[in-house]
C-alpha cells in the first residue's frame, strides 16, 4: 500500500522536476551564479543516483524515463562553450563546476573537453583540492572514484573524521550537523551501492538516524525527514514507526512538489520546493528499488 | 548516573528561599518532597488522577508543545492508563528517548522533564534515558536551582518563579527515574 503511494508521489515529483528544468540552468545568462550552479549540481547528482547500475532491483521505469530527460539536459549544458570555458577560467571553482560532469561520468558519459580540463588541473598540482569539511572530503573522494579518476576512498578513515562517527550526544546537534550526518550515510553507503560490513557500526548509525527521524517528523521538516528516511533505506534498515513514512508521503503536493519551508526565498515556490522534491524522488526510488527490506518494524500485538 | 549531588544542591536552594506567596511556598514544599523521594527511590507522591487516556506514540510526537506537557503530567500522575491503540513497549522505547532528545535540542527542560516522567511511568528502560537525564542535570546553576535563565528579560520575581517551576519539574523527573531504577522487573507497558 505505502509502496504504491510512493510509486505515485515519486512519479509525480519526477514529472514536476522535468516541468521545471528551465529553473535548473547552471548559468545566469553568461554569468556564474552560485545558487543556480548548486541546483544544477543537485539535479546531476540525483540523475546519477537513479541511473547508475546498482546491486538492487532496477529503479521504476517512470523514474528512469524522467531521469533520462534530466541527463540530456545536464549533458547539453555541460557542453555549452560558456560552461566548458568557465571551468578553465576559474580553476578555484573547478570542483563545484566539474561536480555535475563527474556525476555523469560515473554513469558512463565522457567529455574529452572536460577530461582534458581535469587532466590539466591534476598536472598543475590542483587535483580538485580544497580545504573541506570531513563529510565534504568524503563526497569528493567518492565522486572522483565513481567517475573513474581516483583510487577507492579510504572508507573507514573518511567516516571516522565525521560528526556521525564522533558525536555521542544527539541533543548537541544542530541542523547543519544533521545534514552532515545524512550526507555521510549517502557517501558511506555509496547511495545504497555499498554494503557496510561492520554490523555494530550499521546498528549504531541506524539508531542515530531513527532518533533524528522523530525530531524532523515532529517539526514537519520534510527535507530532513526525507533525507533521514532515505539514509535508513540505503542501509536497508527499518524505522521504529510507520507513521513518519505516512507523514512524508502525505506531504507531497498534488502537483508533485514537496516544499520545505526552510528553503523558501521571497515567495519563490520553486526555490522552496526543488531540493526537497529531488530528495523525495530519491526516497521513492529507494522504496521501490529495495523491495525485500521492510520500511518499518511492525507493531507487536 | 548519580543525580544525588544535584538533588542535594537543589534542596539547599529550595531551603534558602524566602517565599511570601503561598502557592510558591507550596511548590517549594513539593520540590523538597520530590527530592526526598528521589533519595529513597520511592514513587513521587503527587495529587493523582484516577484514569487517563494514553495517546498513541504518533500523537505524542505531533502534539503542540503545551498540550504535550499537559498530557505528560496527567499520564505521570494517573493511577491507571487507558489506551485505544495496541500498547507496545518497544514503540515507546523508540519514541520517548528520541522525543526527549528532540526537545533537548530545543533547550526545553520542562518538556524533557515531562517526557522523562512518562517514560518512567511506561517503564522504559532507564539506560535509554541517560541523555535526557544528562541534559536535565546540565540545566543546574551554581546556586542549585535548575533553569539556565541568565539571558531572560524577566523581572527578578518572575525569574525566581520560573526557576522554582523548572526545579520542581526536574526533581519530579529525577525522582521518577530513581524509582524506576530501584524497581526490579523488565519493561512492560502498564496499560
Amino acid at each position: 500500500m505505502l509502496r504504491q503511494t510512493f510509486a505515485d508521489v515519486g512519479t509525480r515529483a519526477a514529472a514536476w522536476v522535468t516541468g521545471q528544468l528551465a529553473r535548473f540552468e547552471p548559468l545566469a545568462g553568461n554569468e556564474l551564479d552560485g545558487r543556480q550552479l548548486k541546483r544544477f549540481s543537485e539535479l546531476a547528482f540525483v540523475c546519477a543516483c537513479l541511473t547508475r547500475p546498482a546491486p538492487s532491483a532496477p529503479g521504476s521505469a517512470a523514474l528512469l524515463s524522467e531521469a533520462a530527460r534530466w541527463q540530456d539536459f545536464v549533458r547539453d549544458r555541460l557542453e555549452e562553450p560558456t560552461y566548458r570555458e568557465a571551468v578553465r577560467k576559474t580553476p578555484a571553482l573547478a570542483y563545484p563546476l566539474l561536480f555535475p560532469y563527474l556525476q555523469l561520468r560515473a554513469t558512463g558519459y565522457r567529455s574529452p573537453y572536460h577530461d582534458a580540463t581535469v587532466e590539466r588541473l591534476a598536472s598543475c598540482g590542483h587535483p580538485l583540492v580544497e580545504e573541506l569539511l570531513p563529510y565534504r572530503r568524503f563526497e569528493r573522494d567518492l565522486v572522483l572514484w565513481n567517475a573513474g579518476l581516483a583510487a577507492e576512498p579510504a572508507w573507514d578513515d573518511l567516516y571516522e573524521a565525521t560528526i556521525l562517527a564522533r558525536a555521542r550526544r544527539l541533543s548537541f546537534l544542530d541542523i547543519g550537523d544533521v545534514y552532515s550526518i545524512t550526507h555521510t550515510v549517502f557517501y558511506l553507503s555509496d547511495m545504497g551501492r555499498r554494503r557496510l560490513e561492520d554490523d555494530a557500526r550499521t546498528e549504531r548509525i541506524a539508531s542515530v538516524l531513527d532518533s533524528l527521524v522523530i525530531h524532523s517528523w515532529r517539526l514537519a521538516d520534510w527535507d530532513l525527514l526525507c533525507e533521514l528516511l532515505l539514509c535508513l533505506r540505503l542501509l536497508s534498515r527499518p524505522t521504529a514507526l510507520g507513521e513518519p513514512w505516512c507523514a512524508a508521503a502525505a506531504a507531497f503536493h498534488q502537483d508533485g512538489s514537496l516544499p520545505s519551508d526552510r528553503w523558501a526565498r521571497g515567495g519563490d515556490a520553486f526555490a522552496a520546493a526543488y531540493h526537497t522534491t529531488l530528495v523525495g524522488v530519491l526516497l521513492a526510488d529507494s522504496v521501490l528499488r529495495v523491495r525485500d527490506a521492510p520500511l518499518w518494524t511492525p507493531v507487536r500485538q | 548516573m548519580d543525580a544525588g549531588p544535584a538533588v542535594a544542591s537543589a534542596c539547599g536552594w529550595l531551603d534558602s528561599l524566602d517565599l511570601p506567596d503561598e502557592r510558591d511556598d507550596a511548590l517549594r514544599t513539593i520540590g523538597l518532597q520530590l527530592a526526598a523521594a528521589q533519595r529513597r527511590r520511592e514513587p513521587p507522591r503527587l495529587p493523582g488522577v484516577a484514569t487517563t487516556t494514553l495517546p498513541s506514540a504518533a500523537e505524542l510526537v505531533t502534539m503542540e508543545r503545551d498540550e504535550l506537557v499537559g498530557s505528560c503530567n496527567r499520564i505521570a500522575r494517573s493511577q491507571a492508563l487507558e489506551s485505544s491503540a495496541p500498547c507496545d513497549a518497544q514503540r515507546w522505547e523508540a519514541v520517548l528517548p528520541a522525543l526527549c532528545i528532540s526537545y533537548a535540542r530545543d533547550a526545553d527542560p520542562v518538556a524533557v522533564a515531562s517526557l522523562v516522567r512518562v517514560a518512567a511511568r511506561l517503564r522504559v528502560e532507564p539506560a535509554l534515558l541517560d541523555e535526557a537525564v544528562s541534559f536535565l542535570l546540565e540545566q543546574q546553576t551554581d546556586d542549585g536551582s535548575f533553569g539556565l535563565l541568565a539571558d531572560s528579560a524577566q523581572s527578578d520575581g518572575s525569574r525566581l518563579r520560573q526557576s522554582l517551576r523548572i526545579t520542581v519539574e526536574v526533581l519530579w523527573a529525577l525522582a521518577a527515574v530513581a524509582e524506576r531504577v530501584g524497581r526490579s522487573g523488565g519493561s512492560s507497558c502498564p496499560c
